[in-house]
């Protein structure tokens, strides 16, 4: 809990929102008998497959729990940390006029896991993630389908879905559209790991 | 054995039911506004209320109209309902409510603290009129008239965040959350929640879509498709599997086999129970995603797309297209397989395209299956084909063979007999049973001109129920043939049809497709004719057929006339089901097993399925508004004053199949004599006179009225105040004591003078009688005789004078009031009289200012007379009497009081007589004043008369 603390940027108010969150979470495990996974390597990548061009990013930033007696989950990411691009002025852009990324600093998902999982059992699930997506400021509920696999010491997570760029109001000027898809392709995997309680 | 079974069956199975689309039109709503609708209900007169943003919309068949919900609600409509009280309720994306009457005022819903705070994602009542309301968020409010209660995660239900809900025909409600599904029910005060999830049987957790059917609930997943829970068995008896189409996200059940699902990503889909869900198509390539699947009470589908349009169909129709030519023949066979005949040759209608079938690539007219499954082909030329119930041998039938002409218009059976139709006649051919036909155990008979009937172009052959064949030829007749006789019903007059295209049965009755004329009725005796004037759309009839509803299909160049032949209703499927091209060849229709009817046009074919039971067969009117000078007023209202006399009805009927098809009919009983026809939504009466008047309004389709859809109002006109019963009473009544007062009046009058005039005859009698009093006559003549010694003049005098008195008082006696001149004169007369008598003893003086005015005749004189009875008169003792006028307004008789001893008999009538007249003629009194002295009487003049 104290690196989390250590860890966390200026608070602006949708971070704060995203902290209270993950804090609850973590409270909700103090008293409960769960377990906390906590992200330990997390991979982002998104993918934009444009008439003209084909764009792709990707990120190692990925933060998250999922709190096993809850079934559910936070996941959040710092929107500057996409790297890839096809040029650095991309990138700036990008951040600059795109996602605002200034104003918006993270994107986040919290929601619960629809499926009831046994995470004592070792396996692999298809579950469903019923959450909330902020980016850009603007939420919207979503449900991604994504692999859920229990192993001895840890959690693996994958998932493949689609942003479309309509629902966060995230505006593209006439004059690139032909060069930015309206759906970025998204792939994610994560690692999670138990969290030691001191 | 078993795997060709299994091979059958799966056979049978992925023969989708084919490719047949339902066809879809657009109501343009996206040209109305831009924002998505998320809401959408039916009211009870059938106008559609949708909601759009925070804005209201009611549709009505043809154009839109908007409705604000309330001034300051900015809000998205997430819900709409309408209570059994007609008030409507919209829930708003924040939890807001809000009920009315969108056309008048719509409140605030407030009854207490703690409503709903969080997306309203349903409301609805129940069995017990109780509303129900679910939430995203914080689980289902129940409303029982009296208290608001909230059922969430802690009493029992699965989640807060609730999808749907619905309630089924047991009256339970069921909502959906990520969990599965809950059922609920509250009744005083006392809930039930029940759980049905994945442990239940559900093939997924996250149920997004509930709709009640019949027997249960359609449930729909966010992942695994559609199931079906059937609440009498209590267990899902049907699952999709290997769900390919994405989230459910709307459902609206067509029979209970049938359903159409939106999906997310994949459009609409039909989904059938035995077999595969087949994807429907739209004309418009991105109106893919469809959140709200609606039937509507006609039993049409209403589906709204994200693109903010809003589409509807009937799914009695369904079309295929494909490009083999005319379709002039369809059959389904025992298989349940389509075949179908065009000018090309035959084919297989299978899994969405025309196959052809072997090597036929004849002209194809007609199509028979026989009891032994074996399918009989009727060509163009080229004879008939036989083809064996398996379907992997054929042979032919030509005129080599036998048949008197090569081309077979139509086909019927029965057992191991075969009729045809062909342009050379008809032709029997008999199968030597129980063998599977060959060409070479068949018996040919012939009926043309020579065997009987008198025709060559045999349109139709037809077996009814009873055994008889019924011909249909090409201008000369229906002919009728059975066991005993062949006989021809036009030329024996008895049917004026002269062609028929096609026949069918219902009830014993014969009903026959005629071109150029329409349909007609046969019982055997007698005829019924339907054509334009009974509501037929066209005449060019080519084939009929009876549905399972026993209605009457009429199938022609632009659609299809049903007929339903107990109230002569017409309703059409023409255009806007894609069919106004439909051109079908003649006998191109088959009814199947699945009470559906398959039909061939020109390069389709359409599917009938008829309306479900429940729904609305015809348009029915509701009168919506009645209004008095404009202003609207309630219709509970029936009696309405004679002033406020401009009135206006307004109504409505739906009909969305086809709202343009819709005008009205209305006549006011007690005014207008007939029904007179209106395109218009209101009529107005004005200066409508006292009485009971009743507005009847019907509906008309395509301008034939619907009896049965009449709206009624009754009202009176009240007569104005002056023409009501009460008022008209009350004014008699009025009448008839103003009378009796005025009688009264006069009465009194009469009896006033009747009293006056009693009291002179009276008194008159009295003076005459004292007159005649035999005294004074005797004292008069002893005066005379006394007078005659002395001096006969002066006896002559006073005889004359005498006379002169008698005469007087002759005259005056009958008079009211003589004038007071007369009275002195005769006054003069009387004193005369007594001097003669009485000499010196007796005094009169008279002291008189003025003559004028009037006294009762007789008055002094008895006053006089009275002082001369009752006084001494002697020389010692003279009488003075003194007649006076005082203050020109009373006459005083004054005589010294020197009574009597002897009293003469008094009756005292005199001066009673004098107060008693006096009373009826004045108001002055009459005064009698006595003292030791002098007796006086005081007496009032009158001055005036009163007549």
């Amino acid at each position: 809990m104290l690196t989390f603390i250590h860890e966390l940027r200026p608070m602006t108010n949708q971070s704060k929102y995203w902290f209270l969150t993950l804090f609850s979470v973590i409270l909700c495990h103090i008293f409960s008998n769960g377990q906390t996974y906590v992200c330990a390597d997390g991979h982002v990548v998104f993918k934009s497959e444009a008439p003209l061009e084909v764009i792709v990013a990707e990120s190692r930033t990925l933060r998250g729990v999922i709190d096993s007696d809850q079934n559910s989950f936070a996941f959040s990411i710092d929107m500057q940390s996409f790297n890839g691009f096809n040029s650095p002025l991309q990138r700036v852009h990008f951040n600059e006029n795109y996602l605002e990324s200034d104003r918006y600093r993270t994107a986040n998902f919290t929601g619960k896991i629809i499926e009831p999982i046994d995470y004592t059992v070792q396996g692999t699930y298809t579950v469903r993630a019923k959450g909330t997506f902020n980016i850009h400021g603007i939420r919207k509920e979503r449900i991604i389908k994504g692999q859920l696999k229990v192993n001895e010491d840890d959690l693996s997570i994958e998932s493949a879905f689609v942003v479309l760029l309509d629902d966060h109001d995230i505006k593209i000027p006439k004059i690139v559209n032909q060069k930015i898809a309206k759906e970025i392709k998204v792939e994610m995997q994560a690692r999670l790991i138990i969290e030691d309680t001191k | 054995m078993r795997s060709i079974c299994i091979a059958y069956l799966i056979f049978i199975n992925t023969l989708a039911h084919h490719a047949q689309q339902p066809h879809f039109r657009s109501h343009h709503f996206d040209r109305i506004s831009s924002e998505s609708i998320e809401a959408f209900v039916q009211d009870r007169q059938g106008f559609i209320w949708l909601g759009a943003g925070s804005n209201l919309y009611r549709y009505d068949g043809l154009s839109f109209s908007h409705y604000a919900v309330h001034d300051s609600v900015a809000n998205r409509i997430t819900s709409l309902h309408q209570d059994d009280n007609n008030e409507f309720w919209v829930g708003l994306e924040n939890g807001d409510i809000y009920l009315g009457n969108p056309k008048k005022t719509m409140r605030k819903w407030e009854v207490g603290k703690d409503l709903p705070s969080m997306q309203i994602t349903g409301i609805l009542s129940d069995q017990q009129e109780k509303i129900w309301i679910s939430t995203y968020g914080e689980g289902i409010y129940v409303y029982d008239g009296k208290h608001l209660y909230n059922m969430n995660e802690e009493d029992g239900l699965l989640d807060d965040e609730i999808y749907s809900m619905a309630v089924d025909h047991k009256g339970k409600i069921w909502v959906g959350s990520d969990s599965g599904c809950n059922i609920v029910q509250f009744d005083n005060g006392e809930k039930s929640i029940k759980s049905i999830t994945k442990a239940q049987g559900l093939q997924d957790e996250i149920v997004y879509v509930l709709k009640p059917s019949d027997q249960g609930m359609w449930i729909g997943f966010q992942s695994d498709g559609v199931c079906h829970y059937n609440t009498i068995d209590e267990k899902i008896d049907f699952s999709t599997e290997d769900w390919q189409y994405g989230s459910v996200i709307s459902l609206s059940e067509i029979t209970p086999h049938e359903a159409w699902v939106g999906t997310m990503d994949a459009g609409l889909i039909q989904l059938k129970k035995e077999s595969a869900p087949i994807a429907i198509r739209f004309e418009e390539e991105n109106s893919n995603k469809f959140e709200i699947l609606e039937q509507d009470q006609e039993g049409n589908i209403w589906a709204v797309s994200s693109l903010h349009d809003i589409w509807s169909t009937s799914p009695q129709i369904r079309v295929f297209h494909h490009n083999e030519g005319d379709v002039q023949s369809v059959l389904r066979d025992k298989k349940g397989r389509l075949w179908v005949g065009t000018q090309h040759g035959l084919y297989n209608l299978h899994n969405g395209a025309l196959e052809p079938f072997k090597n036929i690539t004849s002209n194809v007219l007609s199509l028979f299956e026989d009891s032994g499954a074996n399918l009989w082909v009727g060509t163009f030329g080229d004879g008939l084909i036989c083809i064996n119930s398996e379907r992997n041998s054929l042979f032919a039938i030509t005129e080599k063979e036998g048949l008197s002409n090569g081309s077979i218009l139509s086909i019927e059976g029965y057992e191991n007999h075969i009729w045809l139709g062909t342009l050379g006649g008809v032709n029997e051919i008999v199968i030597r049973s129980p063998e599977i036909p060959r060409a070479n155990n068949l018996i040919i008979k012939k009926f043309d001109r020579s065997g009987g009937i008198d025709a060559d172009f045999i349109y139709r052959v037809y077996r009814d129920d009873n055994g008889v064949i019924w011909i249909g030829t090409d201008g000369k007749g229906v002919v009728r043939m059975d066991n005993h006789s062949v006989m021809n019903l036009f030329e024996q007059e008895v049917l004026p049809v002269r062609t028929v295209y096609g026949f069918t049965e219902l009830q014993n009755e014969l009903w026959m497709a005629a071109p150029g004329d329409g349909i007609y009725k046969f019982d055997g005796s007698t005829h019924k004719k339907y054509s334009l004037d009974q509501g037929l759309t066209s005449l060019n009839m080519s084939s009929i057929a009876v549905d399972a509803n026993n209605r009457i299909l009429a199938v022609h160049d632009d659609g299809i006339d049903i007929l339903d032949p107990h109230n002569d209703v017409v309703t059409y499927l023409g255009y806007n089901e894609g069919l106004d091209n439909l051109k079908p060849p003649l006998g191109s229709i088959y009814a199947d097993e699945e009470s559906g009817i398959w039909i061939g046009g020109q390069d389709l074919i359409a599917y009938y399925q008829p309306r479900q039971a429940g729904f609305k067969k015809y348009p029915e009117v509701v009168l919506d508004d009645i209004r008095i000078f404009d202003k609207s007023i309630d219709l509970a209202e029936t009696e309405f004053p004679h002033r406020n006399n401009f009135i206006s009805f307004h109504f409505t009927a739906i009909w969305l199949a086809n709202p343009a098809d819709i005008s009205y009919r209305y006549m006011l009983e007690g005014y207008d004599m007939q029904w007179k026809s209106t395109g218009d939504h209101m009529i107005s009466y004005s200066r409508l006179s006292p009485g009971n008047y009743t507005l009847k309004v019907q509906s008309e389709l395509r301008g034939l009225p619907v009896e049965r859809s009449q709206a009624e109002y009754r009202f009176t006109i009240l007569k104005p105040i002056w023409q009501r019963d009460w008022f008209v009473g009350l004014a008699a009544i009025l009448a008839v004591c103003l009378f009796y007062l005025y009688k009264k009046r006069i009465e009194k009058n009469i009896s006033r003078e009747a009293a006056i005039q009693k009291e002179r005859i009276e008194s008159q009698y009295e003076v005459l009688k004292a007159q005649i009093n035999p005294h004074f006559l005797f004292n008069s003549f002893n005066t005379l005789a006394n007078l005659i010694e002395e001096d006969s003049n002066l006896a002559i005098e006073y005889i004359e004078k005498l006379s002169d008195y008698y005469r007087s008082i002759m005259q005056l006696r009958d008079q009211k009031v003589i004038s007071l001149r007369e009275e002195i004169e005769l006054i003069d007369d009387f004193g005369y009289l007594l001097k003669k008598r009485f000499g010196e003893n007796i005094v009169i003086e008279k002291q008189i200012n003025g003559l004028t005015g009037f006294v009762p005749p007789l008055t002094i004189q008895m006053l006089v007379e009275n002082a001369v009875k009752h006084n001494i008169i002697s020389k010692r003792k003279p009488l003075h009497i003194r007649i006076s006028t005082k203050d020109n307004e009373y006459l005083c008789v004054e005589n010294n009081f020197q009574p009597k001893m002897t009293r003469q008999e008094s009756t005292n009538f005199g001066l009673q007589s004098i107060k008693t007249r006096y009373e009826l003629l004045s108001n002055k009194p009459v005064d009698v004043l006595q003292t030791s002295q002098a007796f006086t009487v005081t007496i009032p003049i009158i001055r005036k008369i009163i007549k």
